[in-house]
């Protein structure tokens, strides 16, 4: 064995590994400056709950339960209130709405249970998943949080990438024209 | 036992009653039939069409509902026919109802939804525009969506064959059919009765609108805290607040099935009232205030006080408490203080009657099974709901014969088939004409009746066949209660049993009775002591005899009359918080269980009362269980014996306690007393003619009626009667002004539905 | 109008053309109230033999034996018995009880007088329907003549029987025509059917026995006693004896109440014909509903050409049934689904509520039937139709849901092409097809 082969043979190995390498340079990037740069997500990622408003901004919520009873690790919390004034006077949409409507994300797991099981289309999984705080108290959010026009004042806020927002229905995300490159 | 025949279903070969109805067969057996309309004691009505099996030889689908077993009858329940039609049935139920199950209160307990999720895959193929009708209230606590009506008709023979009242019917024709009133607000007593068995969103609870989900609430089974029927209800609380209470099972009967007067059902809002007494409360000084204190001071500073009055002290228990609270106040007095004196603050003295009893006491099935009924004195419908309600039902189901003797027209009187109209104030007359026929002109005369009355009364009772059930209660005088309580030969029928039935007034009056054995008059108590215990409050025209006593220590629930005497108010913990036992006119021990932790900081009755004896030296032994103070009661009070909480388990199965039967005894003393008083009787008196209404004042708040003082606490109406008042006769507003407008105005439900987008 | 009878001698329609036909002068003079003297004195089984010997058959529809329905009644039974003539005449297509009752009043009061003395019912009700009020002032005024003549009353015709007549007036509920809605109706609650059993003739009025019969069934029985229950029969067919009459209406010249005897051939003929054939003449004959709006409704082939007998066994041959004699022609200018929606409507009104497949069926009936008349139409309807017809048929609690659903089944399957224009074309919103 000559050195020179040597030298070919390794100068061979570092072309080829540098290939790959080399070829990617000039593409476009993946990596995201998160968090100097805001993320955005997948559409049917499952965030932070968002409580939805109807066209004239009644929550939609009419306190009927069924995510606390879909729930697996009975994380939501309920407490209902008839509500018998007209229509334009309402808190809600309909004559009952939720007074109290808390979720504890020290339990929740994200299965979106509670989205599957809403009959009004009032819950549906938002795109925040900066939810950490330094007091397990404050896992504990309540319906002020939790409600979409609330939400969007927040920094927090955040929307997958799509042409639509999310409060315009959620379900019609999907169909129109959804970019699955970030 | 009548004769066995057999009915074959589904290929199995049963062996069946005659008479017996298919539908009952079939569930029984195991075979489960679909139905709405069908309720068992009610008139039929074949209307829901979801019953139907196929019988052989027969050509169309039949109601089973409406079938009566014969011999040889071939039935199937289940087939591809049978299945094609229900299913067919709920399609049609569903076309024009509502899907708005997530605002619905009835949304996990209806029985419509029920059996559409039984189902499973019912394809709605109705995609016409659904018939809209606005929501309403019938009253303020009944809430009425008649868009959700599948007509049933369950209301309204509810209505009047339970309750006779007749305030809820069927109006308008066909699809249009909607359940009312007749105009205005429903003119009833508001025992809710038909919120009870309406199987759908359609009638409602105004009081518990749109608080919570049923399987949300933790449904405790317990014995309702004001009639002396002792109702089985079920508290469903949530999160330490009683929300609801509905009768003791939809499917299963219990003592009372789905029947609940109005207080049962409605009035349990004091036991989260904000008014609850907090803390233990001290008056330091004579005339002052009552100051908030910790259990261990007022404990101690009660514990000290007593000791200082020595034998001197009297206890007197109120007859809502339970049987372990009653128990151990009497223990209190025989053991700690060492004193005869304790006594029951109740309006009635029940000893008179177990004293003296001649017969066994009737259970309610044996009321409404029974023949021939006697009601001397009395009104039932306001008093002892439950009994009211079997007596109308053998009357009308079963073709009882109902004989009222009293001196007012009261409602019941038009069920009854001999209605003895006497002048006020003459029972005694009437006892005196019942054990004598001798003289029945002079006690005719007296009573302001035909001799002939008289004679058909007994003529009635000698014809009996089956059993005659006698009932009176404390508003006789107690020798008259003496002599009728011993003399049930009296009754007696060519074939018949004889049964008592007493009316008295509270939840517990009988088990105050049995416990406080060798009790005392209240006034010889309140005389005889310095220093009083007291477990509830004392009637309110009782309460002055509380001045000028050196001490008195009250547990109770709210401030009251009796406790501007008190040094010491310890709060006490209502029927909802407390496990226990109360003893209902029939005899039957029923549990009391715990729904919800005491609110605030009040305790168990039973528990104060140990706390105090233990703070003076002396050990019970409970050790803080209910379980062991029930125990001490089966050890120590001979009816009682051998009783235990499991044994009390199944409320289908009630325990009746062994009440003595005495003999005949020799009562010449008492109908002396009786001969002398009916002789003061003038023979001129006006009689009573006007019907009394039953429900004078319902009060939104803890809806009880004025006419019956029914718990201490609440005997002038309730704590804050600020709330609406509804009244059969006149409807008020919240400031005390009556109401005028017509029903449709006073909908104070949502009108505006029919314009809200909202897809169902 | 024509009221006349064919092929028989008019038993029937004796007095229609009489003058004063309708007092009892005049009904004497014609031989009334001989049959209640004859009937008097023969015993009351013999009297229900007779009746059961005509093979009359109750006209009102559902075609009961007559003498069968008598026969039930336990005469043994403590209870007061009743006979009940139900003059709720509400059927679409059916105006014969109208003609008897508003010319003929004393052969109805003879008729139920019999019945009431084979029975020995102490009572007779007439239950007219609420629009029939202006012909109870001639009845009453009839039963005011018969009880000054002592017919009606006390001690009638000096015998010991005695039998008290009562007009009563439904509040125009078409349910009431049916007999236990009818009994409920008279007693003073809801016009809603009770259960049977138990059966009227064991527990009807009042709890107690009771006979429903139509108007021209009771009117029959005072010929049925003159003549002698073979005779009378041997005018029909051996199972439908005697005369029926028949309301003819709709697209014919001659429209009008006719006799005919039972067992009249054909169908075909009688329109042709008697009746004075097609109203236009350059129209064919497109339907007939043969019984009153509650039966099968058939079509031209079911009759042209097959020699259908008007009887009840020959129309059931024949596709349809007797029903209540409410004879309803139509011609080619017909759409069936208009004229079927327009019925449909009319049960949709008059249902009483009661039970679930009638109440909300035949709302969702009338539901389909105005999104297909506004141009809403599916193909897959036909078949939806049928399915709900199905589901309320011999499912309901009354004869009624039946009778609601017979009429659509028959004609969706009968004229098919009416319905397939609605359901294949697309139309605009005022209800415009492609029409005739």
């Amino acid at each position: 064995m000559s050195i020179l082969s040597d030298v070919f043979k390794s100068t061979k190995a570092v072309i080829l590994g540098m290939k790959r390498t080399l070829s990617e340079i000039p593409r476009e990037k993946w990596t995201v400056q998160y968090p100097d740069v805001p993320v955005t997500v997948q559409p049917r990622y499952r965030g932070q709950h968002l409580l939805h408003v109807d066209e004239n901004g009644k929550e939609k919520c009419v306190a009927c339960y069924l995510c606390a009873a879909a729930c697996p690790s009975e994380c939501i919390y309920i407490e209902a209130q008839d509500d018998p004034r007209p229509y334009e006077e309402r808190v809600g949409r309909d004559e009952r709405y939720a007074k109290v409507y808390n979720i504890d994300y020290g339990r929740c797991i994200f299965c979106g249970f509670c989205v599957e099981a809403c009959p009004k289309d009032a819950i549906t999984h938002g795109y925040n998943f900066e939810i950490s705080v330094y007091n397990r108290a404050d896992l504990l959010k309540t319906k002020d949080d939790l409600l979409i026009t609330k939400q969007k004042q927040s920094k927090n806020y955040r929307v997958a990438l799509s042409t639509e927002d999310v409060d315009s229905e959620y379900k019609e995300v999907d169909s129109v024209g959804i970019k699955f490159r970030l | 036992m009548s004769e066995l025949i057999k009915v074959t279903i589904n290929e199995q070969d049963f062996e069946v009653e005659k008479g017996a109805r298919l539908i009952d067969v079939c569930r029984e057996k195991g075979f489960n039939i679909p139905s709405f309309c069908y309720y068992s004691d009610l008139a039929l009505q074949a209307s829901c069409r979801m019953c139907l099996v196929r019988i052989e030889k027969m050509p169309k689908l039949q109601t089973s509902c409406t079938i009566t077993c014969t011999d040889g009858m071939i039935v199937t329940t289940q087939s591809e026919e049978i299945e094609k039609a229900q299913r067919a049935m709920s399609e049609f139920l569903l076309a024009n109802h509502p899907l708005d199950c997530p605002v619905c209160d009835r949304g996990g307990e209806c029985e419509l939804q029920e059996m559409i999720f039984d189902w499973g895959d019912v394809e709605e193929r109705f995609t016409e525009k659904k018939n809209v009708e606005p929501e309403k209230f019938l009253s303020p606590i009944v809430a009425n969506d008649p868009q959700r009506c599948i007509v049933c008709k369950r209301c309204t023979r509810v209505c009047d064959e339970w309750m006779g009242e007749d305030a809820i019917e069927a109006g308008n024709r066909g699809v249009n059919t909607v359940i009312g009133t007749y105009g205005g607000w429903l003119n009833c007593s508001q025992c809710g009765n038909c919120i009870e068995v309406c199987p759908t969103g359609t009638l409602l609870d105004g009081v518990y609108r749109h608080e919570t989900r049923p399987w949300e609430l933790d449904q405790t089974i317990t014995t309702d805290v004001y009639g002396s029927d002792g109702m089985q209800l079920s508290i469903g609380s949530r999160g330490g607040l009683v929300h609801r209470i509905v009768a003791r099972d939809r499917y299963v009967n219990g003592l009372n099935g789905e029947f609940l007067d109005v207080k049962a059902r409605f009035a349990h809002e004091f036991v989260n009232h904000p008014d609850r007494i907090k803390t233990p409360l001290i008056r330091y000084k004579k005339g002052g205030k009552l100051i908030p204190a910790t259990w261990d001071e007022a404990i101690h500073f009660v514990g000290q006080k007593l000791t200082e009055s020595g034998k001197n002290v009297g206890v007197v228990a109120s007859p809502r408490l339970t049987n372990e609270a009653i128990f151990t106040l009497k223990r209190f007095a025989k053991e700690v203080v060492g004193t005869d004196n304790y006594a029951v603050s109740d309006r009635y003295d029940l000893s008179v009657f177990f004293d003296n009893l001649s017969a066994p006491l009737a259970t309610h099935k044996e009321i409404r099974k029974a023949k021939t009924l006697v009601l001397i004195g009395g009104e039932p419908e306001e008093e002892q709901t439950f009994t009211a309600k079997q007596m109308r039902q053998a009357v009308r189901n079963d073709g009882a014969k109902l004989i009222i003797v009293n001196h007012t027209p009261i409602r019941l009187s038009a069920q009854a088939s001999q209605f003895i109209h006497i002048n006020p104030n003459s029972y005694d007359a009437f006892v005196l004409a019942l054990t004598d026929s001798a003289n029945d002109d002079a006690n005719a005369k007296k009573l302001g009746i035909e001799t002939k009355d008289l004679a058909d009364f007994r003529q009635t009772l000698s014809e009996t066949e089956g059993d005659t059930v006698v009932m009176f209660g404390g508003d006789l005088s107690p020798q008259a209660q003496s002599v009728l309580a011993n003399s049930a030969d009296a009754f007696d029928g060519t074939n018949a049993k004889v049964l008592f039935h007493p009316l008295p007034l509270y939840n517990n009056s009988v088990g105050a009775n049995d416990l406080m054995e060798g009790k005392k008059s209240l006034s010889e108590v309140l005389k005889n002591s310095k220093a009083l215990l007291i477990g509830g409050s004392l009637q309110e025209a009782d309460t002055n005899l509380l001045a000028n006593k050196d001490f008195i220590v009250v547990q109770e629930l709210f401030e009251t009359e009796t406790t501007k005497y008190a040094d010491v108010v310890l709060p006490a913990a209502s029927f909802a918080e407390v496990d226990g036992t109360f003893t209902n006119n029939t005899g039957f021990v029923q549990r009391v269980r715990q729904a919800i932790e005491p609110v605030n900081q009040s305790k168990a009755d039973w528990m104060i009362t140990t706390l105090i004896a233990r703070e003076m030296g002396a050990d019970f032994g409970y050790n803080f269980s209910a379980t062991m103070v029930f125990k001490a009661i089966a050890d120590s009070v001979s009816a009682y014996e051998g009783l235990r909480y499991p044994a009390l388990k199944d409320e289908s199965k009630p325990v009746q306690v062994k009440h003595a039967i005495s003999a005949k005894k020799d009562l010449s003393k008492e109908f002396d007393v009786l001969k002398s008083n009916v002789e003061k009787l003038s023979d001129e008196a006006n009689k009573l003619t006007a019907t009394p209404r039953v429900g004078h004042k319902l009060h939104r708040l803890t809806t009880l009626t004025s006419k019956t003082a029914q718990f201490h606490l609440l005997a002038h109406g309730n704590p804050k009667p600020e709330n609406l008042l509804v009244s059969p006769l006149v409807q008020f507003n919240l400031d005390g002004t009556p109401r005028t407008e017509t029903a449709d105005a006073a909908a104070v439900g949502v009108t505006d539905r029919i314009n809200l987008k909202v897809e169902y | 109008m024509e009221i006349k009878a064919i092929g028989c001698e008019p038993l029937q329609l004796k007095r229609m053309h009489i003058k004063d036909g309708h007092t009892l002068k005049v009904y004497q003079e014609t031989g009334g109230y001989e049959s209640l003297k004859k009937a008097m004195n023969m015993s009351q089984d013999d009297i229900i033999n007779e009746v059961k010997a005509s093979a009359l058959r109750g006209r009102g529809g559902a075609g009961f034996p007559t003498g069968m329905k008598w026969s039930f009644v336990p005469r043994q039974s403590p209870k007061p018995k009743y006979v009940v003539c139900n003059a709720d005449e509400s059927e679409p297509g059916t105006f014969k009880d109208r003609y008897l009752l508003e010319r003929d009043p004393h052969a109805l009061i003879e008729g139920m007088l019999i019945a009431a003395f084979a029975l020995g019912a102490a009572a007779c009700y007439v239950y007219f329907r609420g629009e029939y009020r202006y012909l109870i002032d001639i009845m009453d005024k009839a039963i005011d003549e018969a009880r000054a003549a002592d017919i009606v009353g006390k001690n009638i015709l000096g015998s010991d029987f005695s039998c008290e007549f009562f007009t009563h007036t439904g509040a125009g509920a078409y349910i009431c025509g049916e007999e236990t809605a009818l009994l409920s109706s008279l007693e003073g609650y809801r016009g809603h059917p009770r259960m049977k059993p138990p059966f009227p003739a064991i527990e009807g009025l009042y709890a107690c026995p009771t006979v429903v019969n139509n108007v021209e069934t009771l009117t029959a029985v005072p010929q049925i006693i003159e003549m002698g229950g073979k005779a009378w029969q041997e005018l029909g067919t051996e199972k439908s004896g005697g005369t029926k009459l028949w309301s003819v209406s709709g697209h014919v010249k001659k429209p009008g109440v006719y006799e005919l005897p039972m067992g009249y051939k054909d169908l075909e003929k009688f329109i042709m014909e008697d009746c004075g054939g097609m109203l236009r003449d350059d129209k064919k004959l497109k339907a007939v509903i043969p019984g009153g709006s509650s039966v099968y409704i058939m079509n031209a082939e079911q009759i042209v050409g097959k020699g259908v007998t008007m009887d009840y066994e020959g129309l059931v041959v024949g596709g349809s049934m007797v029903g209540s004699g409410g004879f309803i022609v139509m011609d080619e200018t017909v759409d069936v689904m208009e004229s079927t929606k327009n019925l449909t409507e009319f049960y949709k009104h008059e249902s009483c509520g009661w039970c679930t497949p009638c109440r909300e069926g035949t709302d969702w009936l009338v539901k389909i039937f105005n999104r297909i008349s506004e141009g809403g139409g599916r193909p897959e309807d036909a078949q939806l139709l049928l399915d709900i017809c199905d589901n309320i048929e011999g499912k309901s609690f009354c004869p009624l849901g039946d009778a609601a659903a017979w009429p659509i089944q028959s004609a969706v399957k009968r004229f098919p092409e009416d319905f397939k224009k609605w359901l294949l074309n697309k139309t605009n919103g005022n209800g415009v097809v492609a029409n005739i």
